[in-house]
């Protein structure tokens, strides 16, 4: 067997430097949006602010934090996608289950009721006059409900779950154990990473999901994160935030406010807003890539 | 994954009746598991297109679905006739085309690179941070792009700095799909990449030997060993993405769009909820929705045909 030696090249060259591109023009966007979140809002509407924060202070991080319209909605958002992922393994769970084994007689007719499912498109108009006759409107049912049934996660954990080998499951059936304790105790310990997966891709779809809270919820109080992000910053509406347009000012130290112009106080805001948001995300993300690094390459069975 | 055959497993007492029913009586347990799901996807799934029939309805939700007065295909021919018509359908269509166009290969060519690569630790962390964007929520990467393109914005402050006058961006219906599709393809192009790189490592080895002991460079190798490699991989997402050519999604144009720019980025998701939703003229927006959806359907089933050729896995 031979084993290619080449010295570097110029091809290497080229690709380090088109792949360091590539990862600066991720990376720096990010890092601009943190140092601007905490620079001085004069040297923000200047447009001084680059690479290094400029007479940096966390004051907008508290202001933001301590806005009940953001933190409500921070909760919210919480609750919303605690439920929402916790209900999608349930669902994908207990179906996945039957649908694994051989012996199954409904597994046709269910399986015919899935698969039809994924090419009936019955559009926005249809959907929303059904969940608002179901009386979802206002509720976090209305979008948390229609996402638990997701044909191709079902699809995905049944997958796995026919590869457990079937002695494993009938050393548990002969001991007496029920398909819900043979569920419970035996299949899904094994079937943590695909588990951990598919929870984890539910969770960041309800973390920014936008368009069905602002489409059926009505109550200010039940507003998700995404909303108010979007009011914050498609809408440019930061003053509604803090009561008045300009009222953001009066949370902060006038000093370090000096003469500048609101709208260097507004983009901190905005910036800071959008750090909150992705956060979580970005803080989750390093440890548990391995998990979400699965996502496309399980929906590849689908081809 | 083969079906069973019906009653295989059954004892002869059970002959008489359909095996379904015996299997019920059997274990209800597995039954009343997947009792959720079936309740659940009729409900979310099935019944809302039941309401589809509102298109041919004059609709108003006092009298419902049951009540109201058939019209036909009024709604059907309003819209045709609508002054929008060409316009939705042609920006619809452009969006997801050029975002074919133009995004189909740099995921590809991303795979290229990294897989050339030869400094692990730099593949490492620049293929992490290249996945980043994809887990951005649409409403934080609509907002950075309008700031990004905003008047006193990045782009307009270096475009300033060298002398270039200003660009208002989102009142300029020219630049409306660049940047949705340019900012589209950062989001995803690291994402995207990854079923390629799979792809490219069940490549065998001894193909790149060969060719590297008959004289090839690397350009060639990833020429002539590399593409042909994926090329099954490459085809297969081509049809997939096919498949997708005139749904675009509601969020990200609806977030970006303004009515300065309805010229290029009014599609018709976004209209169906301007006339349905804002305006409560349900019959319409439902035909205009369903006129859509029949052309989404008469795509996916073509591209769900021509997948079948190229693999042996059919959906399941």
């Amino acid at each position: 067997m031979t084993v290619i030696r080449e010295r570097f090249g110029l091809a290497d060259a080229v690709i380090i430097l088109a792949v360091g591109l590539l990862s600066m023009s991720i990376v720096y966007p990010f890092w601009n949006i943190f140092s601007v979140s905490i620079s001085n809002p004069e040297a923000i509407a200047r447009g001084a602010v680059t690479l290094f924060p400029i007479d940096p202070r966390f004051d907008v991080y508290s202001a933001v934090l301590s806005n009940p319209r953001i933190y409500r909605a921070y909760f919210n958002t919480i609750l919303y996608t605690v439920t929402s992922s916790g209900l999608t393994l349930l669902i994908g769970s207990i179906t996945a289950y039957p649908l694994a084994l051989t012996g199954f007689q409904g597994r046709k007719y269910v399986t015919i009721l899935l698969v039809v499912s994924l090419f009936v498109m019955p559009g926005l108009i249809p959907t929303y006059l059904l969940i608002i006759s179901l009386g979802l409107r206002d509720t976090m049912w209305s979008f948390v409900l229609p996402a638990a049934f997701n044909v191709w996660y079902i699809v995905i954990i049944r997958t796995n779950f026919q590869a457990i080998p079937d002695a494993l499951l009938e050393s548990a059936r002969l001991d007496g154990a029920n398909d819900l304790t043979v569920l419970s105790r035996i299949v899904l310990p094994v079937s943590k990473a695909i588990l951990a997966t598919i929870g984890m891709f539910a969770a960041v779809h309800m973390w920014g999901l936008f368009f069905e809270p602002m489409l059926y919820l009505v109550d200010e109080k039940k507003l998700p994160l995404s909303i108010v992000l979007r009011n914050v910053l498609v809408r440019d509406t930061v003053g509604l935030l803090f009561g008045s347009h300009g009222g953001e000012r009066e949370f902060f130290d006038s000093d370090w406010l000096g003469d500048s112009s609101l709208r260097g106080l507004i983009v901190a805001i905005k910036m800071a807003t959008i750090i909150v948001t992705i956060g979580p995300i970005m803080l989750v993300y390093p440890f548990a890539q391995r998990y979400f690094l699965q996502g496309p390459l399980i929906g590849s069975i689908k081809g | 994954m083969g079906s069973v055959e019906h009653g295989a497993q059954l004892t002869g007492t059970w002959k008489k009746r359909h095996p379904l029913i015996s299997d019920v009586r059997r274990r209800p347990l597995l039954y009343l598991m997947v009792l959720p799901a079936v309740v659940g996807i009729v409900l979310f799934r099935y019944l809302p297109a039941y309401n589809m029939v509102i298109a041919f309805q004059n609709f108003n939700l006092l009298d419902g679905v049951w009540g109201s007065d058939w019209v036909g295909l009024k709604w059907f021919l309003k819209f045709f006739r609508d002054p929008f018509f060409v316009r939705l359908i042609r920006n619809t269509f452009l969006l997801a085309f050029f975002s074919l166009v133009w995004g189909f290969w740099p995921p590809i060519l991303l795979a290229l690179l990294f897989h050339e690569l030869r400094f692990d630790r730099f593949r490492r962390v620049s293929q992490s941070i290249s996945y980043l964007p994809h887990f951005l929520p649409t409403v934080v990467m609509a907002g950075l792009v309008l700031e990004l393109f905003s008047t006193d914005g990045l782009v307009n402050r270096i475009i300033g700095a060298v002398g270039i006058e200003g660009v208002r961006f989102f009142n300029e219906p020219g630049w409306f799909r660049p940047l949705y599709i340019g900012s589209g393809i950062w989001q995803q192009v690291g994402w995207s990449s990854i079923i390629y790189l799979a792809a490219l490592s069940g490549v065998n080895p001894e193909l790149y030997e060969s060719a590297y002991m008959d004289g090839a460079g690397r350009l060639r190798r990833a020429w002539h060993v590399s593409l042909p490699g994926i090329a099954p991989t490459i085809y297969l997402l081509f049809i997939l993405a096919v498949g997708q050519l005139m749904s675009v999604g509601f969020e990200k144009p609806f977030l970006l769009q303004n009515p300065a720019i309805y010229e290029t980025a009014d599609v018709i998701e976004t209209y169906v909820y301007r006339r349905g939703i804002i305006n409560q003229e349900y019959g319409y927006s439902a035909a205009v929705g369903l006129f859509n959806s029949a052309i989404n359907l008469a795509l996916l089933l073509v591209a769900n045909r021509l997948t079948g050729r190229y693999t042996q896995h059919s959906l399941w």
